[in-house]
C-alpha cells in the first residue's frame, strides 16, 4: 500500500501545483507526504525533496520568465545570497534547537498572512 | 540600497531553510513584495517567478549535498517527477490567470495554513534539507 504508484503521482502532484501556483518550493509539502506515503524517513525524505524540486522550479520559472514574471537581477543577488546561507545554515543546525526555530517560524508566517491579508 | 536588502533576505532565507529544510519562497516572497522596488514596485506574480529561478540554485546545491551523503532515493525521485514536473507548469498557468490581488490572498492563506501546522504539529529532530 505503502507504494502504490498512485500515492507518487498524488505527491508529485499536490506539490508541484501549490510550487507553480504560489511560487514555494514544495517542500513543505513534499517532505511529509513523503513520510506518510511513500514510507521513506525523514532524512531521506528531505534530501529526496531537494532533487524534486529541482525540476519543479525549472519548469515553474520558466513558465514565469515567458510571462514576463522575472527579474533576473534580483534573482542573481537573493539566489547567490540564498547558496551561500542554505550552506551556513546547515552548519549551525545542529546547534539550534529545531522546535524553537520551528516556532518561531510558526508565529513568522502566520504573523506576515495576517499582514499581507490585511495591508 | 535594494540589493543589501535583497542580499540580506536572501541570506537570512537561505540561513531558515538549511536549517528547516523549509523557508525558500516563503521568507523572499512577502520580503521582495513588502520591502524590495521602491518606485519600481515588484509584485506578487513576479517575486514569485524569481522565487523560484533562485529555488533553482538553492535545491541544486542542497541536493546534491544530500545525494552525497546518500540521502536522495532516486527511485522516488523518478517516480514523482513526471507529475510534479506535469503539475507544477499547470500550477505555474494558472497563476497567470489571476489577478496579483488575489494570487497575494491565496499566498496569505497558504502561510497561514503552514503556519499552524508548524506551530501545532512541531515534533523534534532537526531540519536538513535547503528548500
Amino acid at each position: 500500500m505503502k507504494s502504490k504508484l498512485i500515492w507518487y503521482i498524488a505527491t508529485g502532484a499536490i506539490a508541484g501545483l501549490a510550487a507553480g501556483f504560489l511560487g514555494v518550493g514544495g517542500g513543505i509539502l513534499l517532505v511529509p507526504m513523503m513520510v506518510a506515503l511513500l514510507g521513506l524517513t525523514q532524512h531521506k525524505a528531505h534530501g529526496t525533496s531537494l532533487a524534486v524540486i529541482v525540476p519543479i522550479a525549472i519548469i515553474s520559472a520558466v513558465v514565469y520568465a515567458l510571462r514576463g514574471n522575472m527579474n533576473w537581477v534580483l534573482v542573481a543577488e537573493i539566489g547567490s545570497a540564498s547558496v551561500a546561507g542554505s550552506i551556513i545554515g546547515a552548519k549551525l543546525m545542529m546547534k539550534v534547537p529545531a522546535p524553537r526555530l520551528r516556532q518561531l517560524f510558526g508565529v513568522y508566517t502566520i504573523a506576515i498572512g495576517i499582514f499581507l491579508l490585511v495591508r | 540600497m535594494d540589493i543589501l536588502i535583497a542580499v540580506v533576505v536572501g541570506l537570512v532565507a537561505g540561513v531558515i531553510s538549511g536549517m528547516l529544510g523549509v523557508g525558500g519562497g516563503t521568507i523572499t516572497i512577502p520580503a521582495m513584495v513588502l520591502l524590495l522596488g521602491g518606485e519600481k514596485h515588484i509584485e506578487q506574480h513576479t517575486a514569485q517567478g524569481v522565487a523560484l529561478a533562485a529555488m533553482m540554485f538553492t535545491a541544486l546545491v542542497g541536493a546534491f549535498i544530500h545525494y552525497r551523503q546518500g540521502n536522495v532515493k532516486l527511485s522516488t525521485v523518478f517516480l514523482i517527477i513526471p507529475s510534479a514536473v506535469a503539475f507544477s507548469y499547470l500550477g505555474a498557468w494558472a497563476a497567470g490567470q489571476v489577478s496579483a490581488e488575489w494570487l497575494t490572498r491565496a499566498f496569505a492563506i497558504f502561510l497561514l495554513l503552514i503556519g499552524c501546522r508548524m506551530l501545532l504539529f512541531n515534533r523534534g529532530g532537526q531540519g536538513v534539507s535547503v528548500s
